[in-house]
């Protein structure tokens, strides 16, 4: 009676498990970005922890207990070697290094393709004591790029090179502006 | 045989409380739209689930070497899930075009405001750090 009972919590456990994790691979397909994938793989490695962990008890087997440690273990190493390399692609590919000014350097980038005023300049120019370290060129040339195309009425000549050509011309071109 | 059956209770409690957080978890991954909250959602939500989920098995092993081992998961995990948790976040505030308004935070550097923007970096009691142990604060980028 007691052995049965047990049987069917656990049971009735991994079920509803079971579906988390499909659950959860729907929104690794969906999720409109890479960020969203990897959370829906993180979250269903998790649940694979603790489904391996409730069929230790279930099989009665105890070297499963092993496995489930060592899932865990894969599991975030495997979640923190894509981040690091994909985080590095993606700024390779923008040219701006990984560094601890990338998220400030994202801001800018957001806001001056966002508003199409002349604070644009200012906000290329003052840069921390991060952005120093990737060099005001780089900062200038993805914030100027986007602000040429965004303000000016060049965006026929901009968007007819392509973007890095187009970035170091209007770079180029406000070298003066920038450097007082 | 009473006590079986108030362990078996106390087990299913257990697993039921840490099922309840998982599917809160999965379900706000579901609901939000921004990656940044649904990361907040699955970090709580999972946290708490494993450590329900797990206390629930150890309850049914009692006090033996399989109960050590799994309280050996449930520690590696409390450590290692914040890791990847902020590794995440980082790759979606440095890559993600749209991010929306964020809060930034560093210790050692003058205060600044971005034009409408929400960077803000606070300089108290960090005068007398170095640079670098200031810019090392933020994370392992180097």
């Amino acid at each position: 009676m007691l052995g049965h009972a047990y049987e069917m919590l656990l049971a009735g456990t991994m079920i509803v498990l079971g579906i988390l994790i499909i659950v959860s691979m729907i929104r690794s397909v969906l999720g409109p970005g890479i960020s969203d994938r990897v959370i829906a793989v993180n979250m269903i490695g998790t649940i694979i922890i603790m489904l391996i962990a409730i069929l230790s008890l279930f099989l009665d087997e105890s070297y499963l207990v092993d496995v489930c440690l060592i899932y865990a273990m894969v599991s975030f190493l495997g979640v923190v070697v894509l981040c690091k390399v994909y985080t590095g692609v993606y700024l390779q590919r923008k040219n701006m290094k990984a560094n601890l000014g990338a998220v400030e350097d994202n801001l800018r980038r957001q806001e001056e393709s966002g508003n199409a005023e002349a604070g644009s300049g200012e906000t290329a120019e003052a840069g921390t004591g991060e952005a120093a370290e990737t060099g005001t060129g780089e900062t200038a040339e993805g914030g100027s790029g986007e602000a040429a195309e965004a303000e000016t009425g060049e965006t026929a000549e901009a968007a007819g090179l392509p973007p890095r050509t187009a970035a170091l011309k209007t770079e180029a071109e406000e070298q003066p502006k920038e450097v007082q | 045989m009473v006590g079986e059956w108030i362990r078996f209770f106390a087990v299913a409690g257990l697993l039921l409380v840490g099922m309840f957080f998982e599917v809160l978890a999965v379900f706000g991954v579901q609901k939000f739209k921004k990656a940044l909250n649904r990361m907040h959602a699955a970090a709580m939500g999972d946290t708490l689930g494993v450590l329900f989920i797990f206390l629930g098995l150890m309850v049914m092993r009692g006090f033996t070497m399989d109960s050590l081992k799994l309280f050996l998961v449930i520690l590696f995990f409390w450590m290692a899930s914040p890791v990847s948790g902020h590794m995440i976040s980082r790759l979606e505030a440095m890559t993600n075009p749209n991010l929306g308004e964020i809060s930034v935070i560093r210790m050692g550097e003058k205060a600044e405001d971005a034009a409408g923007g929400t960077e803000a970096e606070e300089t108290e009691a960090s005068e007398k750090e170095s640079p670098e142990s200031a810019n090392r604060k933020g994370g392992c980028a180097e």
